[in-house]
């Protein structure tokens, strides 16, 4: 059992660490990612923008985007209220008065029915040639816009995400190590993905898409069920899968940049990732399911290496690993504690040059991210408890609380904000 | 309708099985707690004759009876022949002194007579000159009675008479001359050293060469007699550890064993053994510790986290069960009952 303990851990440490490696070769060689981008395409855009119980937050949303250095005439908004038990539908009507410049639309849906159909009733109301869609506590790089439209000029991109960041990342160990996880995916390990355009999520927080395509995806997202119960979340992991589907490419832009608001206690983070695994089984079932489209549409494709080999790979060790001998992932923990503190390390020293708005402010901090390890073993019962709630339909993340941007960030500091 | 009944089933299933993991965890760090804080527990092993460790101590046990066997053969041959080389060299030793004394008697005497026969030698020498000056006298009184018996002078007879007198006289002379030889023959080998001489000489440095070399085999055999001993004393030790290692008390016949930790100082014969339901709870007494090995032991723990604490020091005790299937449970409990039912 040693061995086999040892060889695991072997294993799953070098498969990380060649990942990394392929990906950082694949950066430094071409650091805009494999895909050209024409700034000049200024197509129409509309920003559907779902709300629910997010405050003021909602207003901070908007007003990043109407300071877009986006030609104001090519771009509305549609925010559409889910029914919030707060103020935020005030927000927006405040947002809709104190932006004058730009088109906002605002509507309230009849009853509260989800993110996905919320972001349907806002399709309906929109009529730009490329649907931008957004998480309404967000804030945008004033180049967002442009930047994911400069990627929809090429004809075989059918969707763009950008590289989302953290928000309210000084505020505690939570946001820290997410910052370091959202850092490492979208500016690093999605470069991987982006090489054969196929990334199999992007992030639902800033997710722009054609409008054909996505008039034609989203009855097919309306219509996801489990076993006749509606299915509410883990549009955005569908939606990419589809628009692969279909034929064109999904790339992330990483100099598209956006902030959001991470949970910042454990069990919002925990409800959180059970959701965003639930996706992930979904998709992989939905892999499964339509195996056939994968092989002959999409050879060679990443989804069927991401979305297929990798789940099931993981799965099988997350079998083993928590049936066959469970103190196994304690085992594994010192070596990825290890990993982390490296990751930490190259974290800080590329955010003070590249990302200033990223930077942790206390260097003490980072070594907390270490503590991120306890993951390898968190994961396994995300895993499980997602695999077991199939049938749930809760959001479990949306807070009512939205928090100031940056409650922790010292004077001067660009954490968490946009600089020009 | 049909979906529903899945999505119940589904539903009562993921339910039954997060509960089932939290019951688990709850379970399992309930007893890491447990077995972090109790001190009396023992983990029970039965070891049988097939065991390999038995089985390698019966080919030890057997190997090392053959070679105590044959040692002590041979101490007993060394001894022997020691004990004969020591009868060999008694006797050898006592055979010498009368030796080197007679051959200085002998020196002593050759050395006496040799110089009473030189003074002999000389007069016989001297008798010798006068007879020969006898018998050339003689020689010239034969011609005369020739000369005497032509004339007439005398008879034939007296002729014969006196010429057989004067033969007589020439064989004394020499006969004495022949004495005279043979004498100084003697001299000579009174006073010199001669082959008899030397070869009584070669057979005392035989003799001594004799001894030395049986002291020099005695001294061999000894040597060899007290590795063999000393030989014989390892092996008697090893025998006697082996003896005292829970496999040969397999041999002999026991066959429940427990690993106990040093976590637990006041172990003895007799100790009462507990075994318990749901691994510590509602315990009997089922037996006590026969016998306390004391060479350490390492075992796997069977309740500690890889990498941070995989084996503990312990030994090994032999235990007395009443209830032999106690042997089978995970562990089993030292004094009294963890939490006294």
């Amino acid at each position: 059992m040693g061995t086999d303990a040892f060889l695991i851990i072997i294993g799953l440490l070098v498969s990380n660490g060649l990942r990394h490696l392929v990906s950082a070769l694949l950066k430094i060689r071409d650091s805009a990612c494999g895909f050209s981008r024409d700034y000049s395409y200024e197509p129409t855009v509309s920003i559907l923008l779902p709300c629910f119980n997010e405050g003021r937050a909602v207003y901070e949303t908007i007003e990043s985007i109407c300071r877009s250095d986006y030609p104001k005439e090519k771009f509305e908004i549609v925010a559409i209220d889910d029914c919030s038990s707060d103020d935020s539908y005030d927000w927006i009507r405040k947002a809709q008065d104190d932006f004058s410049e730009v088109r906002i639309h605002s509507a309230r849906n009849a009853q509260n029915c989800g993110k996905a159909e919320s972001q349907s009733n806002a399709l309906d109301m929109s009529t730009g040639d490329v649907i931008l869609c957004i998480d309404s506590d967000a804030i945008f790089a004033p180049d967002a816009i442009r930047e994911l439209t400069a990627c929809v000029a090429d004809r075989k991109i059918g969707a763009v995400g950008g590289a989302v960041g953290v928000r309210n990342l000084n505020k505690n160990i939570f946001t820290v190590c997410q910052a370091l996880i959202y850092a490492e995916n979208f500016h690093f390990l999605k470069v991987f993905e982006n090489w054969t355009q196929s990334v199999i999520c992007l992030s639902g927080c800033m997710l722009a898409v054609r409008r054909d395509l996505f008039v034609k995806i989203q009855p097919r997202i309306a219509a996801r069920h489990f076993f006749g119960l509606k299915v509410k979340d883990g549009e955005d992991r569908f939606l990419t899968h589809m628009v692969q589907l279909e034929g064109y490419g999904t790339v992330i832009n990483p100099r598209a940049r956006c902030l959001t608001n991470v949970p910042d206690n454990l069990p919002t983070l925990w409800n959180q990732q059970i959701r965003w695994q639930r996706s992930g089984i979904r998709d992989f079932c939905f892999t499964l399911r339509t195996l056939h489209d994968h092989i002959w549409r999409l050879p060679p494709n990443p989804i069927l290496l991401y979305g297929l080999i990798f789940p099931t790979l993981a799965a099988m060790i997350s079998i083993f690993l928590m049936f066959v001998n469970p103190l196994l992932l304690v085992c594994v923990a010192p070596f990825w504690v290890g990993f982390y503190f490296v990751m930490a390390a190259v974290y800080d020293l590329l955010t003070r040059r590249y990302l200033p708005e990223q930077r942790i402010a206390n260097p003490i901090r980072l070594f907390s991210l270490a503590a991120f390890s306890v993951w390898i073993v968190a994961g396994r019962l995300i895993e499980l408890c997602a695999l077991c709630t199939l049938d749930s339909t809760s959001w479990m993340t949306r807070q009512r609380d939205p928090g100031p941007a940056a409650k922790d960030t010292p004077p001067g500091s660009t954490a968490g904000r946009f600089t020009r | 309708m049909m979906n529903k009944l899945i999505l119940f089933i589904y539903h009562i299933s993921g339910t039954i099985l997060l509960y089932g993991v939290l019951v688990w965890t709850l379970w399992f760090c309930g007893k890491l707690l447990f077995y972090v804080c109790n001190d009396s527990w023992i983990v029970p092993t039965v070891i049988t004759q097939e065991d390999p460790g038995v089985l390698d101590l019966a080919q030890k046990v057997v190997t090392t009876r053959q070679a105590l066997d044959a040692l002590r053969l041979d101490a007993l041959k060394n001894k022997e022949a020691m004990d004969e080389m020591r009868a060999h060299r008694l006797q050898l030793s006592r055979l010498y002194p009368k030796l080197v004394a007679a051959i200085g008697t002998e020196a002593f005497a050759n050395s006496d007579n040799g110089n009473r026969l030189s003074a002999l030698d000389a007069r016989a020498i001297a008798k010798n000159e006068k007879l020969a000056q006898a018998i050339e006298e003689a020689n010239g009184v034969a011609t005369q009675i020739d000369e005497d018996l032509s004339v007439g002078l005398i008879t034939k007879s007296d002729a014969a008479v006196k010429r057989e007198q004067i033969a007589q006289g020439s064989t004394s002379a020499l006969e004495s001359e022949i004495n005279e030889v043979l004498l100084q023959d003697q001299i000579l080998q009174k006073t010199t050293t001669g082959t008899q001489t030397l070869d009584v000489l070669d057979k005392r440095a035989e003799l001594r060469s004799q001894i030395d070399t049986l002291d020099i085999s005695i001294a061999a055999a000894d040597r060899q007699l007290k590795a063999d001993n000393f030989q014989i004393g390892q092996l008697k030790e090893a025998l006697t550890l082996l003896d005292n290692t829970p496999y040969a008390a397999v041999l002999n016949g026991a066959r429940n064993f427990a690993f106990v930790p040093y976590v637990d100082g006041t172990i003895e014969p007799g100790t009462p053994i507990f075994a318990c339901y749901a691994e510590f709870v509602i315990c009997r007494r089922v037996g006590e510790i026969a016998r306390v090995y004391s060479d350490e032991e390492r075992e796997q723990n069977p309740i500690s986290i890889p990498l941070l604490s995989t084996t503990i020091r312990g030994v090994i005790a032999r235990m007395n069960l009443r209830d032999p299937s106690a042997a089978k449970s995970q562990t089993l409990f030292l004094h009294r009952a963890p939490f006294f039912f």
